[in-house]
Formats: structure tokens, C-alpha cells, sequence
């Protein structure tokens, strides 16, 4: 049975009038990849400053590794590596020394710390850049050294509070690979984000958070399977007839049909054979259609179908 | 001490620029140290006068009178005529004309008041200093003959005592390669804390304010390493730091004053200075737990620095200072380090007195202790407002 990292039981957070998470709950286990989704202003960032003990919260209880977690919760901070939103290094240290730097707040044996830099430089593949400053560094290579920072010391639990925000492809891509070969090599991971397809490609488990709820937890397949959308079906085509539209809504599992700038926007709940059934339909009443495009459901109209809105907006 | 070791990479990071603010302020100091007089000092300057005397008397007291003038100034025996009189004057060739009537030591010899007459340029200031002279000379002779002594002993006695109250003038005047050292001291001492201030705040300000910089602070309290030990290491590291700039000063001092320095006085100046430390310290700590932008260190550290250097008189004598701005410096504490100053310069005009000193060092502490409260609550209240 797997172990529980964290676990978070009506978590509450008010500023005086405003709450910013409300009896939150979350349980993550040893060696998963948790997703912590949602838009800006969710309440994400605040959780993981709560579950930091950077943040006093109203009411709930933290767990991590099965102890309370508290600001001077030392030996608990130890085995947690945390990489912040913004860039946190110093401007006057180079590479190697904010690596170094950091580690050794939590490393005290040298020899061992000088062995754990120099992985962590290896990690983010820094290693042409050790002696370079912060601000001689792009800002992917910053992110990177962002990182280096917060995983030097190896910890088990690691937060990574959208480390890939103002990144480019290239360095998102170094970074997200680099997220998985941690958890591989044994670290449970938090990765808060709102770029959805970032939570979907790497995340083991995803919570969506809304207004500081936890409005679904789960796999992204499982995610997706909460909702009734399963198929969104877009034809371009001339205008369609009313009478075309509800003929189409009647066709098994479409329970939504529009058009909308020179397209027929069907969507269709959990079944096979959607597109055949509707193409049949067009061809049978003699329709003439441009491109067809089928597309299953994204986390977006997950969050879309639960929240009513956009996770963008 | 990883805290400790980033805070002094950080420093030696901005050695070169703080070196730089050294050698500016360090010059600064040691320049008007060496060019200043003491500004309470009476600017004196003895006039030599052109003098003519007109002897009608040929006494042996009308004598003396007209030698001891002539030790001072320029002398040219005349003859009473009135014309010659006034042209000498009016063609400035003369400045002064003393007129020693017959029955001149006669008249002295019986204590009378009126003994001599004088024809002055109207207007003129260095006549009256003439009359002093004449009146100081005449005034010791009576007091001289009033005791019994005999005439001759009288003028002798006379110009013996004036000649010492003159010489002990001239021992002040040319004895000056230890007055002048001593002052230097004190002058580099009372620049020093517009000078030890700006360095400790534009050097350490900059270096506790990176630590405190949200981000790396928020970063730095997730770590496993103790907020006390964390505090403390930095804590250390500001008083390394600014140990090693007072040093610094100190050792400007050694080698320009030398072993004037290692005196009683001297050493009483370097004692008071320590205070100036802390004092930084603790200003630096205010502003940097506020986290401002470098360009803002620097209109802050401008504003402090200078502000206090003139309320209190480092740059303006405490003396020169209106009783309203005093009573408004008395709440900092380079007020009362200036006051150490004075009283071991004899600056102010206070007898220095041992007493005195401590009572001063010990208003400084209090300063420093309620600087360092307010830097506490700062700090408290910063940190409670992020944890809320």
C-alpha cells in the first residue's frame, strides 16, 4: 500500500472578507505526480503556501509525511524541495554557488553537498554555465537554475509552483522531462499550473480547483469521464436548416447541435460510431461539407462543463 | 554558517564599489581634518603699528613705556607740533600718536588717572588695541608700585609679567605640531560618523535587503534551516562586516596621527566611534526590512546620513546650531556622539569630565537599543502580515 504524503483535511483560508480556499481537502500518495489545476486566482499557490507553513490557515489540518506540519517543522522541510513561481536565486552568486548556496541549507555534510550540486547541475544540464550570474543567463536557463535550486538536496516531496510560466518550448519541454525523471527516481511531485495540456502530459493525478475548491480529483481519463461531453464533432459546411439541426440532435448520443461561423458544432456524449452516424446523415439528405474535425474532451471542458467557465478566463 | 558565507560572497561581490566609497569619504574626512581650525577659535591676528611718540616728560617711566611699545610696534620719536601732527595722520604714515606730557611719571608715582594723551585717525579699530595695550602696561605698574615697589622694580616686574603673559601667547601659537595633531583627530572623529553611516548603509543595506528580497526570503524560510540560525548568521555577518569598516577607519587614523591616537584622549575618541556601529547597523536593518530598490537605498542612505550629519554638528558646530534644531537633534544619536567629541576636544567650552562621557556613551546605547526594537517590531510585523 502506498504511503501518504500529504494530506489535507478542510483546509480554509480567508482574507477578512475574501475566501481563498474553502474546505479544501487532498490526499496525495508516495510517487504520484499530483496536478493542482486551475486559473489564476483559484487558490493553488496559497495551498502550497499553507501546506509550506509560509501561510497561517483559519481552519483544517496539513499532514505531511504524516506529521503536522508547522513553521519550524525542520525535519519535515528537509525531505521538501520547493521551486517557486518567481526566479529566487541571488543576483551576486553564480550558478554553482546558488545551487550550492541553497543545498546547504539542508545539507550540512560537504562532501555530500558537493556531490549533490554537481547532480543538480547535471540535472538541468547546466554544466557549461556554472560560473555564469544570473543575469547573464536566458530565461529558460534561469528557470532551469530556479529548479536546480529547489531539487539539490534530493528531497522526496517536490512543489513546483508553475515553474514554466515565460518559458519557451524548447526549455518547457527540457523542464517537464526533467519533472518526470525526478518522480522516477522517487520523488512525489505537486505541479501547479494552468496551462492544461502541461498537467495532462505529465501528471499522474489532477485536482481542479476553483474559487479554493477542490472540484474534481482524479486521472485525466477519469476526469474526463465525469463529464457528459465525450466528443466534440466540428463540419464545415454551408448554413444548416433548422429542421437539419434537430433531425441531427435526434441521432443517437448528440445532445447538443449549433452552427456558429460556417461550422456545425456537434457535441456528443460517451458512444461509438458519433462521426459515422452524422456523416451518414449528411449524405443522406444530400449536405455538402468542407473538413470534419473530431475532438475528444480536453481538462478545459472538463472545468468548462463543471465551473461554467473558461480555465483561461 | 551558509547564511554567513553567502553574506560575505555578497559583500566581496561589492568590495570594489565600497572600497571605492572608502578611499571618497575616508579623503573627505582626513581633507578637513587637516584644513580645519577650530571654528570657536577667536581669529586673531597682532597689528603692527606705526606709533610716534611725542616724550615731554624724559622720565624714566615715560621710558619704559615707550620701550615696551616698541617690542610691539613701530616707533618714531616726534616733536610736539600740531601741523606735523596732523599731516603724519592724514597721510597715514602714522597710525597712532602718544603724547607722554611733562609730570607724566609724577603723576603716576600718585596714582592719578589722567597721565597721557593720544591723537587718533578716527574710525580706527587698531588705535583702541593700542590704548589697551598702553592701559594693560600702566595698569600693572600701578598695582606694582601700589604693593611698594620702587619704581625700577615696578617697570621691571612689569615688563617681566607682560612679556609671559606674551610668551605663554606665542607657546599656543608655535607650539602647534601637538595642538594641531590633537585637533586633526578630533576633526577626523567628527566627520566619522557622516562617514562610517554612509558606508555601512550603502554597503550593507544593499547585501540585507537581497536576503530579506521576498522571493529568496520565502524561498529561504522553506528550508531546514533554523529562522533563529538564519538570523543569527546574518546578524554575524553585518557585525564582521562593519567591525571591519570602523577597523578600517581606525587604521586611516593610526597611520596619519600616529601615536597621537594611542593617548587618553585619542583613545576616548576611538571608543565613542565603536557606537557608530551599531547605530548603523541598525538603521541599515530598518530600511532593508522594508526591501527597497537599490536606486531608493541610496536616496534613503542620503537622506539619513546627511540629515543627521547636520542636524547634529558634524558639519555645523553644535555652538552655531539654533536652540530649536537642538532640541531636535538631542533625539538622535550622533548628537550626543558630536557631544562626546567637543568634551574630549574642549571644543564646547566644557571642563571633560569622565562622568560626562559615560553619561553619553550610555544615551547612545539607549539609542541603539530602541533603534534595534523598532528594527524587531519591523521585522515582526512584516513577517506576521506575510504569514496571515
Amino acid at each position: 500500500m502506498k504511503k501518504t504524503v500529504i494530506k489535507i483535511e478542510n483546509l480554509v483560508k480567508r482574507y477578512k472578507d475574501l475566501i481563498a480556499i474553502d474546505h479544501f481537502n487532498l490526499q496525495i500518495e508516495e510517487g504520484d505526480i499530483l496536478g493542482l489545476l486551475g486559473p489564476n486566482g483559484s487558490g493553488k499557490t496559497t495551498t502550497i503556501n499553507c501546506i509550506l507553513s509560509l501561510l497561517s490557515f483559519d481552519k483544517g489540518s496539513i499532514e505531511v509525511f504524516g506529521q503536522t506540519m508547522r513553521p519550524d517543522s525542520y525535519d519535515l522541510k528537509r525531505q521538501i524541495g520547493i521551486v517557486m513561481q518567481n526566479v529566487a536565486v541571488f543576483e551576486s552568486l553564480n550558478v554553482y554557488e546558488n545551487i550550492d548556496y541553497f543545498c546547504g541549507l539542508y545539507i550540512t555534510d560537504k562532501k555530500l553537498r558537493k556531490q549533490y550540486v554537481e547532480d543538480a547541475i547535471a540535472f538541468v544540464e547546466l554544466d557549461s554555465f556554472r560560473k555564469f550570474y544570473p543575469k547573464k543567463l536566458s530565461g529558460g536557463l534561469l528557470r532551469r537554475l530556479n529548479i536546480a535550486c529547489g531539487i539539490a538536496h534530493k528531497p522526496k516531496l517536490i512543489i513546483l509552483d508553475e515553474p514554466t510560466v515565460a518559458v519557451d518550448p524548447q526549455s518547457r519541454n527540457k523542464i517537464l522531462e526533467g519533472i518526470v525523471e525526478l518522480n522516477r527516481q522517487g520523488a512525489t511531485i505537486i505541479y501547479t499550473s494552468h496551462y492544461m495540456e502541461e498537467v495532462e502530459q505529465i501528471c499522474t493525478r489532477i485536482a481542479i480547483m476553483d474559487c479554493g475548491k477542490n472540484i474534481a480529483i482524479g486521472t485525466a481519463d477519469e476526469l474526463k469521464k465525469m463529464i457528459k461531453n465525450s466528443e466534440k464533432i466540428s463540419i464545415e459546411m454551408t448554413p444548416v436548416s433548422e429542421a437539419d439541426k434537430k433531425n441531427i440532435l435526434t441521432l443517437p448520443h448528440v445532445y447538443d447541435v449549433s452552427y456558429d461561423h460556417g461550422q456545425l458544432l456537434v457535441q456528443c456524449s460517451a458512444g461509438r460510431h458519433n462521426l459515422v452516424h452524422i456523416l451518414g446523415y449528411l449524405q443522406q439528405h444530400e449536405l455538402s461539407f468542407g473538413r470534419v474535425y473530431s475532438e475528444l474532451p480536453t481538462l478545459n471542458d472538463v472545468f468548462l462543463e463543471m465551473t461554467g467557465k473558461e480555465l483561461r478566463d | 554558517m551558509q547564511v554567513f558565507k553567502a553574506f560575505l560572497k555578497t559583500a566581496r561581490k561589492s568590495m570594489p564599489h565600497n572600497l571605492m566609497y572608502f578611499f571618497i569619504f575616508s579623503g573627505i574626512a582626513l581633507a578637513l581634518s587637516f584644513s580645519s581650525k577650530n571654528p570657536e577659535d577667536p581669529i586673531f591676528q597682532s597689528v603692527e603699528l606705526d606709533i610716534g611718540i611725542i616724550d615731554q616728560d624724559h622720565s624714566t617711566a615715560s621710558k619704559a613705556l615707550s620701550q615696551y611699545l616698541n617690542t610691539m610696534h613701530q616707533l618714531s620719536l616726534m616733536t610736539y607740533d600740531k601741523e606735523a601732527i596732523l599731516d603724519q595722520l592724514f597721510f597715514r604714515n602714522l597710525d597712532y600718536i602718544l603724547i607722554l606730557p611733562e609730570g607724566f611719571e609724577t603723576r603716576l608715582l600718585l596714582g592719578e588717572e589722567t597721565l597721557f594723551e593720544t591723537v587718533q585717525i578716527p574710525g580706527v579699530y587698531s588705535s583702541a588695541f593700542v590704548d589697551e595695550q598702553i592701559n594693560a602696561y600702566l595698569n600693572t605698574l600701578k598695582l606694582y608700585l601700589t604693593a611698594d615697589y620702587s619704581l625700577n622694580d615696578a617697570i621691571n616686574q612689569t615688563a617681566d609679567t607682560l612679556s609671559q603673559t606674551s610668551n605663554h601667547v606665542r607657546v599656543l601659537e608655535l607650539d602647534d605640531k601637538k595642538s594641531s595633531s590633537m585637533n586633526g583627530i578630533y576633526y577626523y572623529y567628527q566627520y566619522l560618523p557622516y562617514v562610517i553611516m554612509s558606508i555601512i548603509l550603502c554597503g550593507l543595506t544593499p547585501i540585507l535587503t537581497t536576503f530579506w528580497e521576498p522571493n529568496l526570503s520565502k524561498r529561504i524560510s522553506c528550508s531546514s534551516t533554523s529562522a533563529l540560525s538564519r538570523n543569527l548568521q546574518l546578524a554575524f555577518g553585518s557585525i564582521v562586516y562593519c567591525f571591519g569598516i570602523w577597523l578600517l577607519f581606525i587604521l586611516t587614523s593610526c597611520i596619519f596621527y600616529g601615536s597621537e591616537l594611542f593617548t587618553e584622549n585619542g583613545l576616548l575618541c576611538i571608543g565613542n566611534s565603536f557606537f557608530l556601529l551599531p547605530v548603523g547597523v541598525g538603521v541599515s536593518l530598518i530600511i532593508s526590512s522594508f526591501a527597497p530598490p537599490s536606486n531608493r537605498i541610496n536616496m534613503y542612505n542620503n537622506i539619513i546620513t546627511l540629515g543627521m550629519s547636520f542636524l547634529c554638528g558634524i558639519f555645523v558646530p553644535q555652538q552655531l546650531l539654533g536652540e530649536q534644531v537642538l532640541s531636535v537633534s538631542k533625539f538622535l544619536p550622533f548628537y550626543w556622539y558630536i557631544k562626546n567629541n567637543n568634551l574630549i576636544s574642549g571644543f564646547s567650552g566644557e571642563t571633560f569630565q569622565m562622568e560626562t562621557y559615560q553619561k553619553n556613551i550610555g544615551i547612545q546605547a539607549l539609542f541603539i537599543a530602541a533603534i534595534f526594537a523598532v528594527a524587531l517590531v519591523i521585522s515582526k510585523y512584516k513577517s506576521e502580515r506575510h504569514s496571515t
